[in-house]
């Protein structure tokens, strides 16, 4: 008889109860125990949570029914997020789940948008991308299966609140074999080779294991206070590092956008969900006191309001995700201000990359390393983008002015200077925002490039124009015969709803 | 100051191929395209192409068979290296019948634990159809398209006349030079007017042919044959009426570059090597290259950009190049794929990851584990689902004319075609 192969998780928030789902899915019963162990005593973050497009295939891929999902977490749809007073103090961007216009003669649609002669000639960049134009009208519908047609190009995702959907998979991981435990570690044996041998628990309890997933948060009890695996601080780029969440009544007919507001040192967030709406603020506290960011955040939500919970944390990465036999996800691995929706999307991430490179030992060196790199290069490009938003800026305040001249990393600092030259971001094939989102957000906050494709300098602007404000005015007509949000999730709620089937992508199915 | 004319510099079929692909994107936009051909110095009479050769025949609104046809082009399911181990076959196919059939490879892998010496070319219609010297293009069979990829080679002084004809119908400026230095051309008064340059080099090209010999006394194989000696790879080509011998040297394997520096493209582009076509080396790197097309030739962060993907598709190359050699040290494919079956994700185009595990398989790595979302199928469900899709393939290999009888339909095809 086969001797079962223990994995332990330890923390039961989002990302614990993700990671136990998965592998309740993946991994066969036969050959492994699976336990998560959590203390009722330690708090999760639990804040709303805004996701992207990739949730719908992490929920596909477990089975999960889309429409028993909203249901169970509350979940309203997402098609975009609106970002405003990024860049300028009056700027107002959406970074839309879809493509911008269409490929045309393999010159990208912004060239021709730029030639023509911009948001002068015509119009927000906002008025070419199908799911920024629902998102800002609070409305929404499902992508449809003709890719002729412009409302099949686009992705959507959900706001949904955190805890109901740790909750979720709690039941879902358990009733697939996973035992819980409800405890709290108190200490971290190790082998001599420096694997993590077993964890003793406050009731005196000792669980041993082989595989060892560290999903405690922020402080990393495996990865980092047993193991060490060090703490590349990201702060120089991105120094917010507090947060405040308060609740609020729910909006009727919300919008179906993430809102991202740019404030004095950092920017507000609201996260509608069907029984409330998730706000907070995040600010440097360098620039902005508690006390100031607080009546900020209750000036800008109103007196439904709690009172704010306070979240302190350090943007960066584990120097290693995985070390020795442990693995750590979620805040336990990096953490990445929540700007562009990508928590829960970099803990599937790590989750489906564990999966496919499942070691068959503890010695499975090639798997670790790949698994490191992958991480890291997924954590970097992130953070890029993100530095990007906070960089590309026009704003007065000391601390936008700082940020507007901070040493980029030099990763970041090659595709800007590209796109200024040439109008032209390359793109990359791992990694989250492929070119069509840098240049949202670059032409969202008036990145405007010294020039476009040479090209399509042959096509008269004003022939350009004509065809796109063509295509805008179409693309216009087509939002209107879109319910509003608040029809789309009444009619979820009455499980008439037939969702398509999840994209790889975050734009949805390509246009070109 | 606006690009209005491009130069490209060098000789062959690499200087009819550029001046080809960038006048098909860039003449609308008013370049013009001027080829400064200089002297041939390598004698490397056959040239390799995965199927971007056919993509780029419908590009310029040619006919793929005329073409072939015209330069007496023959087909190959892949390469075969002697020094592996199962039959050493390595191609650019999928495994299985269509990309659908996800994780089949850890099908196949299981199966390959339980019986060792099957070999890996028994899992992909073209490695079958390889081993039986058979056959055919998937127009019957679209849904099979990835797993019958093949590649083409072809006369490539035929094919470079009929680029440079196709080009001149085209407006391609066409000048010969003699073999300066192209500093030296730069202060001409025909290198003057150029505001881009492309410099076509072959530094690391192999040994001439050690022979050419015409098909009466053998068949001609649909896959070609590589043989390790000492310190070289001695490659057989067969075209559709000869065949074709090259030395290659192995220390190292000659690789492709591509770098950007002020107004000129350097793309060093070996004429033959020993898996990977170098012609595909030269469309991607021309590929990017139009796709970053610059405003002005002299753009210092679009060329670092460039510099930057072209030294990425480079790693991925020479990466596969060296484990496709005994003795080299474990790169991280190797390792990856030793641990767990899978491949690291790979930035560009460079190396199907078919090609990586016909590889490793052939090298004779086999992985601790393989894939653990299968695991909960026991090997009673999993292997008779392989070998059903295995016996699928086997007959449709077997339904392949014989590859021979084929070049005589597809010769008398293009006789039809071209009205010869």
């Amino acid at each position: 008889m086969t001797t079962k192969r223990n994995i332990v998780i330890l923390g039961g928030g989002t990302a614990g109860w993700m990671s136990a789902a998965a592998l309740a899915k993946f991994i066969p019963a036969t050959h492994y125990n699976i336990t998560l162990i959590a203390s009722g005593d330690i708090g999760t973050v639990g804040v709303g949570e805004a996701t992207i497009p990739h949730i719908r295939q992490f929920n596909e891929l477990l089975g999960i029914d889309e429409n028993t999902f909203i249901k169970e977490v509350g979940a309203t749809y997402k098609l975009a997020i609106r970002f405003k007073g990024w860049g300028k103090a009056d700027s107002d961007y959406c970074h839309g789940f879809g493509y911008s216009g269409e490929v045309i003669n393999d010159v990208e649609f912004h060239h021709y948008y730029l030639r023509a002669g911009g948001a002068a000639t015509l119009g927000h960049y906002d008025n070419y991308n199908i799911a920024a134009l629902a998102a800002r009208a609070h409305r929404f519908s499902y992508p449809l299966n003709n890719v002729n047609d412009a409302r099949a190009h686009f992705g959507y995702a959900f706001h949904i609140d955190a805890s109901l959907y740790a909750n979720y998979l709690r039941k879902y991981s358990v009733a697939r074999g996973v035992t819980f435990i409800d405890g709290q570690v108190t200490d971290v044996l190790t082998h001599p080779n420096g694997d993590i041998a077993s964890l003793e628990l406050s009731d005196g309890q000792q669980l041993s294991g082989d595989l060892f997933i560290d999903c405690s948060g922020f402080r990393g009890r495996l990865i980092e206070q047993a193991l060490a695996s060090g703490y590349e601080n990201w702060q120089h780029w991105l120094p917010c590092d507090s947060a405040q969440a308060a609740a609020s009544n729910a909006i009727d007919n919300p919008p179906s956008y993430t809102l991202s507001a740019a404030h004095q040192a950092g920017w507000r967030w609201q996260i509608p969900l069907q029984h409330r709406t998730g706000n907070g603020i995040v600010y440097a506290s360098e620039w902005l006191s508690d006390e100031q960011a607080s009546e900020q955040l209750i000036a800008a939500i109103g007196d439904s309001a709690d009172a704010p919970r306070q979240l302190r944390f350090v943007t960066g990465k584990r120097k290693k995700s995985w070390v020795n036999n442990c693995v750590a996800i979620g805040l336990a691995s990096g953490f990445l201000e929540p700007l562009e929706s990508t928590s829960l999307y970099l803990v599937q991430a790590a989750i489906e990359k564990l999966i496919e490179y499942f070691p068959a030992t503890a010695q499975s060196h090639g798997a670790r390393d790949a698994f490191n790199q992958y991480i890291d290069t997924e954590y970097e490009r992130v953070r890029d983008f993100l530095i990007f938003h906070y960089y590309q800026n026009q704003r007065d305040e000391p601390f936008w002015r700082a940020m507007s001249t901070m040493q980029l990393p030099d990763s970041l600092q090659a595709r800007i200077a590209q796109f200024k030259e040439s109008g032209h971001f390359n793109a990359y094939r791992q990694g989250l925002f492929m070119p069509v989102s840098w240049t949202s957000l670059a032409l969202g906050q008036a990145l405007r490039p010294d020039t476009v494709s040479q090209r399509i300098n042959h096509i008269e602007p004003g022939a350009i124009a004509e065809r796109l404000s063509r295509y805008a005015l179409q693309l216009d007509n087509l939002v209107t015969t879109m319910p509003s949000h608040q029809q789309a999730i009444d009619s979820t709620e009455k499980g008439a709803a037939h969702y398509p089937a999840a994209s790889h992508s975050l734009y949805g199915a390509s246009n070109k | 100051m606006t690009i209005r004319h491009v130069g490209i510099y060098g000789h062959g079929l690499a200087l009819q191929v550029s001046a080809a692909l960038l006048n098909h994107h860039l003449s609308d936009a008013g370049v013009t395209i001027h080829t400064f051909n200089t002297p041939a110095s390598s004698t490397v009479t056959v040239c390799e192409w995965d199927d971007t050769l056919l993509r780029l025949c419908q590009q310029f609104k040619g006919s793929p068979l005329e073409w072939l046809s015209r330069c007496d082009g023959g087909f190959s399911w892949g390469v075969h290296c002697d020094w592996l181990a199962d039959d050493g076959f390595i191609g650019p196919a999928l495994w299985g019948l269509n990309a659908n059939q996800q994780e089949f490879e850890h099908g196949v892998l299981r199966l390959k634990a339980q019986q060792p010496t099957r070999p890996v070319s028994d899992f992909s219609i073209a490695g079958q159809a390889a081993r039986l010297g058979r056959f055919n293009f998937a127009s019957q069979h679209p849904q099979w398209a990835e797993s019958m990829q093949f590649t083409v080679q072809c006369d490539a002084g035929k094919l470079s006349d009929l680029l440079a004809a196709s080009n001149e119908a085209n407006g391609v400026q066409h000048y010969s030079v003699p073999r300066d230095e192209l500093s030296s051309l730069r202060l001409s008064d025909d290198g003057k007017a150029i505001d881009l340059w492309i410099h076509l080099t072959d530094t690391s090209a192999p040994q001439p042919e050690i022979s050419a010999t015409p098909l009466t006394a053998s068949l001609p194989l649909p896959v070609t044959q590589l043989s390790l000696q000492e310190d070289a790879l001695i490659k057989r080509v067969w075209l559709s009426n000869q065949e074709f011998c090259f030395q290659l040297n192995t220390s190292p394997l000659a690789a492709p570059t591509a770098e950007w520096q002020d107004d000129t493209i350097v793309i060093d582009v070996p004429p033959l090597t020993a898996v990977l076509p170098p012609t595909s080396f030269l469309v991607a790197s021309l590929e990017q290259l139009l796709e970053q097309w610059p405003a002005q030739a002299k753009s210092a962060a679009n060329a670092a950009a460039y510099n930057s993907h072209m030294q990425q598709y480079c790693r991925e190359l020479n990466q596969f190049n060296q484990a496709l050699l005994p003795g080299n040290t474990q790169g991280m494919p190797e390792r990856l794929f030793a641990d767990c079956a899978r491949l690291p994700v790979m930035e560009t185009d460079a190396v199907s990851r078919w090609q990586w595990f016909c590889l490793l398989c052939g090298k004779g790595v086999v992985p601790a584990s393989t894939s653990i979302a299968l695991q909960n199928d026991p090997d009673s469900t999993i292997l008779p689902l392989v070998e059903k899709v295995t016996a699928h393939i086997s007959s449709t290999a077997r339904a392949m004319p014989e590859y021979s009888a084929f070049l005589q339909q597809f010769e008398n095809a293009g006789v039809n075609a071209t009205g010869r």
